[in-house]
């Protein structure tokens, strides 16, 4: 059975919900409008001025999951190999013959 | 100028909106004018008068920056609501983080319109009552008390009846969650208004006594 409060605030709860339907839209001016349009205006013109830099970034956040996945990879190999063999990846990259040891790699 | 089919008014949201993406921006104008009365009315419902211009302005931006996302499956009148809901949510976040936090208690008119309401016990006056400004304050008032989250999911699961389904998409939220924000949200409104009706009898019982 309901408690006459309860049933008193369930009353309540009508009443705010008929007052929140019933209250009136706030209308806006031409001028309104007018100022939303000149400001997407601009939007559109700094969009096609700078198109590369709007679209390499979508291309940068399209192309994140596939980098991540290739950094993993890199690091992977990288890490499973011994430290030495990565050395001499990078001496063989950076076309030095000569045998390089730590030392001069990070003395140099 | 347009050609006769070609006129902004004659062509379909789905046109319009291609066009848009075509680049004609000048297409936007039609579409602000098509659903600028929509788009007010639910900012109406969710932020205080003061912010609705620039709440309004806020959502056409947002709009305008993802219709390329907009997929014509969807309806697209339910496409721009959710960006508009939760336009408005981010403003009310913002909101009341600036806000003062005063724990006000309702005014003498405010006070004797809840007396009013719970003398009127066969609710002949409830229709009369809803109209009046105070009846807005003190639900101002309740929804004050709760988080900005709990806020929107009140109004729009009970106050605007829709399921919590269709709240969900509309903020893009879980259900579940809708749900349990929606539950607690009722609780505390609740208790603030019994609260509320409850000092009316204080005052009451101390008038005549």
């Amino acid at each position: 059975m309901m408690s006459s409060r309860e049933s008193l605030v369930n009353r309540l709860e009508n009443v705010l919900k008929q007052a929140y339907s019933a209250q009136k839209t706030k209308q806006v001016d031409e001028e309104w409008q007018g100022n939303v349009m000149r400001q997407i205006r601009q939007m559109q013109s700094v969009q096609q001025r700078e198109p590369l830099i709007w679209g390499s970034g979508r291309l940068a956040w399209q192309m994140m999951p596939a980098t991540c996945v290739l950094t993993l990879l890199v690091g992977g190999v990288f890490f499973l190999s011994d430290a030495v063999t990565s050395i001499d990846m990078i001496t063989t990259l950076y076309g030095n013959t000569q045998g390089t040891s730590i030392d001069t790699l990070f003395f140099m | 100028m347009y050609k006769h089919s070609d006129e902004p008014a004659r062509l379909s949201d789905v046109e319009l909106v291609a066009r848009i993406n075509g680049g004609d921006c000048n297409m936007f104008a039609e579409l602000i004018s098509r659903y600028q009365a929509y788009v007010l009315t639910i900012i109406n419902r969710h932020v205080p008068h003061q912010l609705v211009e620039d709440t309004a302005q806020d959502s056409f931006f947002r709009i305008y920056k993802s219709i390329d996302s907009y997929r014509p499956v969807g309806n697209f009148k339910t496409w721009l609501s959710s960006i508009t809901v939760r336009t408005c949510y981010d403003v009310m976040r913002v909101y009341y983080r600036s806000r003062e936090m005063t724990a006000t208690a309702l005014s003498d008119n405010q006070q004797q319109w809840l007396d009013q309401f719970a003398a009127d016990e066969a609710g002949e006056q409830y229709a009369r009552l809803a109209q009046q400004k105070e009846a807005k304050e003190i639900l101002d008032q309740a929804l004050n008390k709760l988080t900005p989250a709990e806020r929107i999911v009140l109004e729009l699961v009970h106050l605007e009846g829709y399921s919590g389904k269709e709240a969900a998409r509309l903020l893009d939220w879980s259900v579940a969650n809708v749900k349990i924000k929606a539950y607690r949200a009722r609780k505390k409104m609740r208790k603030y208004l019994e609260m509320q009706l409850e000092k009316g009898k204080g005052k009451l019982y101390d008038v005549i006594s």
